[in-house]
C-alpha cells in the first residue's frame, strides 16, 4: 500500500509572543539559530508539491515572527500549494496582511483564547486579545478564506454561545471550536483544563442548535476532547498516511507530538529528500499498516477506522508507544484515562484557584504564576 | 434551502479555488482540505467567475455538450450549485 501525503505542516519557527497554558509545541523547542533558512523552505515546498501534497499550513510558534513570511507564502503558492497561515495575529497589520494576500495567501486562521478579554489574556499569558478583535474586523474586508479558531476547556466552555455569536458577527466563514488536546504543555495543565461531562453535554446541544441556525453562513467544526470518547480518534488519519510536519530545524515528523516518543531519530530535510523520508524512512514506516498493532487492536473491527489511536498519547499515558491508545474503552490501560476523568468530574467545573504552569521561551523554564483571578 | 435563481451570478467563495497543476486537475481546494470533483463539476466551477449568470452557464454548457438534453443540463447545474452553495464553496446565489 502506498500513500500520498495531502498536507504539509510547516512549523517555521517556535518563537511565539503568546504563552498559552495548553501550547501544543514540544517541551524542547528549536532555537532561532537552528531555524531553516528561506531557501531550504522553498525547496521543501517544491518537493512537497511534486509528491502530491495539496495544502501547506504555515504555523509555529507564531509564523509572523519570521521576517521572510511573505516570501514563504509566495514560494508555497508558486509551487502550486494551497497556502494557509495559522496565526495568533501578533505581528500582523493591514499592510502586512495585504502583502501576504498579494503573495498568494489563500486562507488565514486566526486563533482566539476566549471572547472575554481578561480571560483570553490570562490563558495566553499575553495581552493580545484586543489586537485579535481589531484584526478580525480588517480580515473580513479582504477576499480571503477566514477561519476563527477558539480553543476551549473547562474554564471557558460555558461561554460557547458567546463564542459562536462572536464568530458570526466577525464575518468568518468557519469557526473551529477546538478542545485542548493533552500533549506538550497542555498535559501539565490537564487537571485545570479538562472539561466536565456536564459541560460537554451542554456544549454539544448548543453546537447542534447553532449549526442548524447558521447553515450556509458559518461552518462550525468541533474537536471533542478524546478523553470522553468511547474509541480513539483516527489520529492524523493514520501515522504516515496523509500528513507530514517539519519542525523549525528541518526535522520531519508524522505529527506535532511524535518527538515525545523516545529513540526516534527524525530525518532532516537538510540531509534527505522529502520523498525518501515519506516513502522509506524508518520513522514514517514505523506505525504504518497493522504489523505493529498489539491486541485488542490487531483483531479489532475498528482498526481501519482509528488505526489504534494516537501513538504519542499511548506513550505519554502508558510509557509504551506500541500500546492501544488508553482513551479506547477496549484498551487494557483505559483505567488511566478513567481515573483522570473521575477526578476532574468530582472536583467540578471552573476551579477558582487554578494556578497555571506557563511556558517561558526561550529557553523553556517552568514558572508557576498566580492566576489573574 | 432556497432554489437557485437563473439570473444570479455565482462565484467561488473566498478561500476556495480550483487546483492548478495536472495532479490537482479534479480538485477543489478549500480551507479544510480538498474536494474531489466528479463529472461536470470542474467545467461548471470554471464558469463560476462572478460574471456569468447561472442561465449563461447553462447556455454555454449546452454549446459545449450539444448531444445533451438542455433541461438535463440545467438540472445538473442547479443540483451541483445548490450542493456547493450549502457547503459554503460557492456564493452569490
Amino acid at each position: 500500500m502506498t500513500y500520498t501525503p495531502q498536507a504539509l505542516i510547516a512549523e517555521v519557527t517556535h518563537r511565539c509572543p503568546l504563552h498559552c497554558v495548553y501550547c501544543s509545541n514540544p517541551l524542547e523547542m528549536q532555537r532561532r539559530s537552528d531555524e531553516l533558512p528561506t531557501s531550504d523552505w522553498i525547496s521543501v515546498f517544491d518537493q512537497a508539491a511534486q509528491m502530491g501534497v495539496l495544502q501547506l499550513h504555515l504555523t509555529g510558534g507564531e509564523p509572523l515572527a519570521r521576517a521572510d513570511i511573505v516570501d514563504l507564502v509566495r514560494a508555497g503558492r508558486k509551487s502550486g500549494l494551497y497556502v494557509n497561515l495559522i496565526t495568533s495575529g501578533v505581528g500582523l497589520d493591514e499592510a502586512r496582511l495585504d502583502s501576504l494576500i498579494e503573495a498568494g495567501l489563500d486562507h488565514i486562521q486566526l486563533s482566539f483564547q476566549d471572547v472575554e478579554e481578561a480571560e483570553a489574556n490570562e490563558f495566553a499569558g499575553t495581552r493580545a486579545h484586543a489586537l485579535k478583535v481589531r484584526l478580525a474586523a480588517i480580515i473580513r474586508t479582504r477576499r480571503i478564506g477566514f477561519t476563527i479558531n477558539i480553543v476551549v476547556h473547562r474554564r471557558n466552555l460555558h461561554r460557547l454561545e458567546e463564542m459562536i455569536a462572536f464568530a458570526e458577527q466577525s464575518g468568518a466563514q468557519r469557526l473551529e471550536i477546538a478542545n485542548v488536546q493533552y500533549y506538550g504543555w497542555a498535559l501539565r495543565n490537564r487537571d485545570a483544563l479538562l472539561p466536565t461531562r456536564d459541560q460537554l453535554r451542554r456544549c454539544v446541544e448548543t453546537l447542534e442548535a447553532a449549526r442548524e441556525r447558521l447553515k450556509g453562513r458559518l461552518r462550525i467544526e468541533f474537536v471533542l476532547p478524546d478523553y470522553y470518547a468511547k474509541y480513539p480518534k483516527p489520529c492524523m488519519n493514520g501515522w504516515g498516511r496523509q500528513l507530514m510536519l517539519i519542525d523549525p530545524a528541518g526535522r520531519v515528523m508524522p505529527c506535532h507530538a511524535a518527538g515525545v516518543i523516545p529513540g526516534i531519530e527524525f530525518p532532516n530535510v537538510r540531509e534527505k529528500p522529502m520523498r525518501w523520508i515519506w516513502e522509506d524512512s524508518p520513522v514514517f514506516k514505523r506505525f504504518r499498516g497493522e504489523d505493529w498493532m498489539p491486541e485488542p487492536c490487531r483483531t479489532c473491527d475498528r482498526r481501519e477506522r482509528d488505526f489504534g489511536g494516537c501513538r504519542c498519547q499511548a506513550f505519554l499515558l502508558t510509557g509504551d508507544e506500541n500500546a492501544t491508545d488508553p482513551v479506547c474503552i477496549l484498551a487494557p490501560s483505559h483505567n488511566i484515562v478513567e481515573e483522570v476523568v473521575l477526578r476532574v468530574n468530582e472536583s467540578g467545573a471552573a476551579p477558582s484557584d487554578s494556578r497555571w504552569v506557563y511556558r517561558i521561551d526561550p529557553p523553556a523554564r517552568v514558572d508557576v504564576l498566580p492566576s489573574a483571578h | 434551502m432556497k432554489d437557485i435563481v437563473i439570473a444570479t451570478v455565482p462565484r467561488l467563495a473566498p478561500g476556495c479555488r480550483l487546483g492548478t497543476s495536472d495532479a490537482q486537475k479534479n480538485v477543489l481546494l478549500v480551507p479544510e482540505g480538498a474536494l474531489r470533483m466528479k463529472g461536470p463539476a470542474r467545467v461548471i466551477l470554471e464558469l463560476c467567475d462572478g460574471q456569468r449568470t447561472v442561465g449563461k452557464i447553462v447556455e454555454e454548457l449546452s454549446i459545449l455538450f450539444p448531444a445533451e438534453n438542455a433541461a438535463r443540463i440545467e438540472s445538473d447545474v442547479t443540483d451541483i450549485l445548490t450542493r456547493l452553495r450549502d457547503r459554503g464553496v460557492v456564493e452569490g446565489l
